[in-house]
């Protein structure tokens, strides 16, 4: 058997089974922890993240095959796990309802700060605004956010990728994912408007 | 070069925070910047919120025993083993066109079902996904996934 790495062209007249398998480890499982933290990140709950990050390993063995270069496996991966809980959700490809469009990109939520002025005395209204969400308050309003908007959304902040390779790993034209990117901070802005109203940070709604 | 109004610069507006604009619609959104002090301090405050979150993402600890786990079940797993010899012979041939995977699975199921066990379904399906998902579903309905290649699979129907 050669030694891992050596050879990839695993695919139709490759390797006996276990030697593949031992290439296939070598390679991917160093890149476990990253992996298992994206599937955190992606799902909420590390009970979830665990049974993805398995079926993100066995689906790559079965496919290492398809894989071209060796040196792109932790995308490769990425996007097997991420295509994962976009299929799970049966919400990939199309859009969801989000409501009124136009509404939304009208919502900006530096000027509602501004023109709301929760904190009359502050002369950094919106770094003080920002700095009453706890960090589950950020997590749950992500959470909240459909998984076509929450999923690239993870991968940008997460992965550091490109908008390329955000559309390679998504499977979608780059027109799409920036629309999904500028949707989902938009959402996710929204969100945490809603949320601080709810918390009695705002007193009034002004729609 | 266009004159963008505020609506339209913020429509472009993550795309710049994320560096993603090049040519004319970056300079597009620079010129507006240079002239607009209520887009820049927007412009401020969508990555000062960006990083706000990035922040605060989850950052889990991994169970230690995650990768042993996970190395054991690949070890349990039953590689398709290699045929150089060329595809075998089939006894009915499904063409799947480019239907993604729930619909063509549908199909191959019950083609399958109505098949004698051991004869050979030849597939052919240009969908992508097939190629990572036909295999984890012959293993988990006991099907032999016996030779692939591009845009072909030959899969053996389960004794029983």
């Amino acid at each position: 058997m050669s030694e891992p790495g050596a050879s990839l062209s695993a695919g139709e007249s490759g390797p006996a089974g276990g030697g593949v398998r031992v290439q296939f480890e070598a390679l991917a499982l160093p890149h476990l922890a990253r992996l298992y933290r994206l599937a955190v990140r992606l799902t909420g709950k590390a009970a979830d993240a665990e049974d993805l990050v398995h079926e993100t390993y066995m689906k790559g063995l079965h496919a290492f095959g398809t894989l071209r270069d060796p040196e792109r496996i932790r995308p490769w991966l990425s996007r097997i796990l991420a295509r994962l809980v976009l299929d799970r959700r049966r919400e990939h490809g199309r859009e969801v309802a989000v409501g009124d469009l136009a509404e939304l990109d009208r919502f900006f939520l530096y000027d509602r700060i501004l023109d709301e002025d929760p904190f009359p005395y502050s002369d950094r209204l919106h770094e003080d605004f920002l700095e009453h969400f706890e960090t589950d308050d950020v997590r749950e309003a992500l959470r909240a956010l459909p998984d076509v908007y929450r999923v690239p959304l993870v991968l940008l902040y997460t992965e550091e990728l490109t908008y390329a390779e955000l559309a390679d790993v998504l499977g979608c034209p780059v027109g799409t994912v920036m629309s999904r990117l500028h949707r989902g901070r938009k959402l996710l802005e929204r969100g945490l408007w809603e949320f601080a109203r709810r918390r009695g940070l705002i007193r009034t709604w002004k729609p | 070069m266009t004159r963008l109004t505020c609506d339209e610069a913020m429509r472009q507006f993550f795309a710049y925070l994320d560096r993603a604009l090049s040519g004319d619609a970056l300079e597009e959104i620079e010129a507006h910047l240079e002239e607009c002090l209520n887009c820049c301090d927007r412009l401020a405050f969508s990555r000062h919120l960006d990083g706000v979150v990035k922040t605060r993402l989850a950052d889990p600890e991994m169970p230690a025993d995650l990768e042993e786990r996970i190395r054991k079940r690949l070890g349990t797993m039953v590689m398709p083993a290699p045929h150089p010899a060329g595809p075998p012979t089939a006894d009915q041939v499904v063409d799947g066109g480019s239907r993604a995977c729930g619909e063509l699975l549908i199909t191959i199921k019950s083609t399958l079902d109505s098949m004698h066990p051991g004869e050979v379904l030849k597939l052919v399906s240009r969908d992508p996904g097939a190629k990572v998902d036909l295999p984890v579903w012959c293993q988990m309905t006991r099907h032999t996934l016996l030779w692939s290649d591009d845009a072909t699979y030959y899969i053996r129907r389960r004794e029983s």
